[in-house]
């Protein structure tokens, strides 16, 4: 067991560094997507609709796949595993979290916004200085548990050659063929590597409940 | 134009590993769905004895990713003498993670239905198994479809999983293509299409049968994160169930 | 059939040291109380007084945590068979109906018949009908409870408990989730039952279904039993000043 895991731990930072930049970039694309979404005429809202239907209708194995070996092969461009892992799960990502800042914007009560249109504030005051802080909290949990969806979907990556967890056990296995062993301590990482986001999530709720109970 | 005329001649083979696809997804559900709700009886039982290991298995199906779990069984078989199909192998390990992420759907449901119907059916004297069977279940069956309608589709989407232990479904086929002819972003293209498009349609029904609690493809987590309101209590114990 | 002039016989039910606790915290104390056949003993008291508890102590929903409780000369035990034996014995009215929403009137009033006593299903059918007759809702038979008022489903809640033939019918403040006139319905229904002879406690708010229906009254306060007496005696003449104060604050509201 303490031989897999020195032998496991190798592909522990590849896989917290897929997970992390994924989230990131996630974190940013998904509040443009959400506010598109909410806006009041068609025409903005359908690109954003589209494309986050899209990315969530197709395999994560399948984006990554494209990205890796289409769009990344060229004569122009090389992308390297690490860097096809996270524009295809950040991508995914965003589509995932435009749904969590929607729920978030939506939770904002009707009468702040009527509250910044009486007073005349431009649209991006309002969702800077109003909108957003309020939005925030509320968003943390279902991000959180995105995050860890994230951190096991990561494994993926392992398939087009990023050296993280699952593909170091995969290597392990094909030289001691312990797979029952290999694969329970790699599970098990993945299992500890998401309390961190868990915790964050019951620290984010409990924030919550107190300033609901406060208001 | 290439591409189009490139597809026709990949399509029939495409369409042979669409019907493994189906029949991974169809076999993933058929063993994974019973299990899926025998373990959320365990895990809402009363005896620690039945409720900790069911609680566990669904956890470890949860939280370990499904690749690893496929990987656990096609690798892991072997070693205990073992030799089954790469299939057959696919087919387990996602039953294993349907039942899991299933029970916790199938666990919401029954908890759901009002404790005085439980109450009502003891002081009818009915059996525990009849209470389930007659009152809790036929009522959890409602409000439990929508969430599995949206976990089948991410269950489908999931087979592409297969791909690692080479079983020949829908992108094993575009991957083998491509490694012959080199035309990796026709033949992804069409995977992805393909995918892509019985997802949506299947999104689509579902959103214009259940037009309120619209279901959709949730990463990992089968229920959408519900808007917070008001009512915080309950929003807590899902949001953080979904976690843990 | 009044209550001083009943002879002593053996009580269709006795509570005998009754306790009730949730987790360690004892909400009714040392409660014994007997019910003859054809009886109709009301609960009255204050919110918080244990009546609701004592009462579904009695089918052992909430076992009790002392004391013996016997039904028909059998003492309630906490086996299977004899848990059974008394749910099949003993009807439960609830305060929320908790009917079954997903089966229809006539659904919900076979299920126990069917499944619990194994009357076959035309049989069992024919005695629901029966109930649904006769709490006057025959006409509803085949509508589900989300359609009907609220007087109607508790109605159907009554031919549900009749429906096994109890000896004996728990009613858990029947009238308490209704608005005044639905109440008046149900009530309507009970006063019959009642006048049929049928052995019924009744924990109620209603005071004057306590005084005209109920053969004797039981006044609860902070778990204990303060007074009980012949209810056209204890509620115009009551002795204990606890229960002179309950019964004042409710008249004067």
């Amino acid at each position: 067991m303490g031989t897999i895991l020195s032998e496991l731990s190798a592909g522990i930072a590849q896989t917290v560094e897929i997970t992390l930049a994924s989230f990131v970039v996630a974190a940013v694309l998904g509040l443009p997507l959400a506010v598109l979404r909410r806006s009041g005429s068609w025409w903005v809202r359908l690109p954003a609709v589209v494309v986050v239907e899209v990315l969530r209708a197709v395999p994560p194995i399948v984006w990554l796949f494209l990205i890796y070996y289409s769009l990344g092969s060229t004569d122009q461009v090389r992308l390297t595993t690490f860097q096809a892992a996270v524009i295809g799960l950040g991508l995914i990502y965003a589509a995932h979290l435009s749904e969590a800042y929607r729920a978030g914007l939506d939770a904002v009560p009707a009468g702040q916004w009527e509250a910044t249109r009486a007073l005349a504030l431009p649209r991006a005051q309002t969702y800077a200085r109003v909108i957003l802080p309020q939005a925030l909290v509320v968003v943390v949990p279902p991000m959180a548990t995105f995050a860890i969806a994230l951190l096991k979907d990561s494994a993926i990556a392992s398939v087009i050659g990023a050296t993280d967890i699952t593909f170091h056990a995969v290597q392990l296995t094909q030289q001691d063929l312990n797979g029952l062993g290999n694969f329970t301590v790699a599970g098990l990482l993945y299992i500890a590597l998401g309390v961190p986001f868990a915790l964050v999530a019951r620290a984010a709720d409990r924030v919550l409940s107190r300033r609901l109970v406060g208001v | 134009m290439s591409m189009l005329n490139e597809w026709q001649d990949y399509l029939p083979d495409f369409l042979d590993g669409l019907v493994v696809t189906l029949q991974l997804t169809g076999v993933s559900l058929l063993l994974g769905l019973p299990l899926g709700l025998g373990l959320a009886l365990a895990m809402t039982a009363r005896r620690p004895a039945i409720r900790w290991p069911a609680t566990l298995l669904v956890e470890v199906g949860r939280g370990a990713p499904a690749l690893v779990v496929l990987y656990f069984v096609y690798y892991g078989l072997p070693q205990l003498s073992l030799t089954w199909s790469s299939f057959a192998c696919a087919a387990i390990a996602l039953a294993f993670t349907t039942s899991a992420y299933t029970a916790d759907i199938f666990r919401a449901g029954i908890s759901s239905i009002p404790v005085g119907h439980r109450e009502a059916c003891q002081a009818l004297g009915l059996s525990h198994a009849k209470e389930l069977r007659l009152v809790v279940l036929p009522q959890a069956i409602r409000v439990v479809i929508p969430p599995l309608v949206g976990f089948c589709i991410l269950l489908y989407q999931g087979t592409s999983l297969a791909f690692a232990v080479s079983v020949p479904e829908l992108l094993s086929r575009a991957y083998s293509q491509a490694s012959i002819t080199y035309q990796f972003t026709a033949t992804l293209t069409l995977a992805g299409l393909v995918y892509g498009a019985i997802s949506l349609a299947a999104v689509a029904l579902m959103r214009a049968r259940w037009p309120r609690r619209t279901p959709t493809i949730t990463a990992g987590a089968t229920r959408p994160p519900e808007p917070p309101t008001r009512t915080h209590p309950s929003w807590e114990t899902t949001s953080e169930r979904r976690e843990r | 059939m009044k209550y001083d002039d009943h002879p002593v016989v053996r009580p269709l039910l006795a509570l005998d040291g009754v306790c009730v606790a949730y987790r360690h915290h004892e909400v009714v104390h040392d409660v014994s109380l007997e019910v003859a056949s054809g009886e109709v003993v009301a609960l009255i008291g204050p919110s918080g007084a244990g009546k609701s508890s004592l009462l579904r102590a009695i089918n052992f929903l909430e076992p009790p945590s002392k004391g013996r409780i016997v039904l028909d000369g059998a003492e309630v035990g906490g086996s299977r068979r004899s848990l059974d034996a008394l749910r099949r014995e003993v009807g439960m009215v609830f305060q929320n109906f908790n009917l079954f929403p997903h089966l229809t009137a006539l659904q919900n009033v076979m299920l126990a018949p069917v499944h619990t006593l194994g009357i076959p299903p035309a049989q069992a059918r024919e005695r629901a009908m029966q109930q649904l007759t006769h709490v006057g809702l025959a006409d509803h038979a085949h509508v589900k409870p989300g359609k009907c008022s609220g007087g109607q489903q508790q109605r159907i809640a009554i031919a549900r408990a009749l429906a096994m033939e109890p000896k004996v019918m728990l009613f858990d403040e029947p009238t308490s989730a209704l608005d005044p006139e639905l109440g008046a319905e149900v009530l309507a229904t009970m006063r019959a039952l009642a006048a049929e002879g049928m052995t019924m406690v009744v924990v109620t708010h209603e005071m004057h279904f306590a005084e005209d229906v109920a053969d004797r009254v039981v006044f609860m306060a902070d778990g204990r039993i303060v007074e009980e007496n012949a209810a056209g005696k204890l509620m115009r003449d009551p002795q204990h000043p606890r229960t002179q104060r309950f019964l004042n604050a409710v008249r004067n509201r």
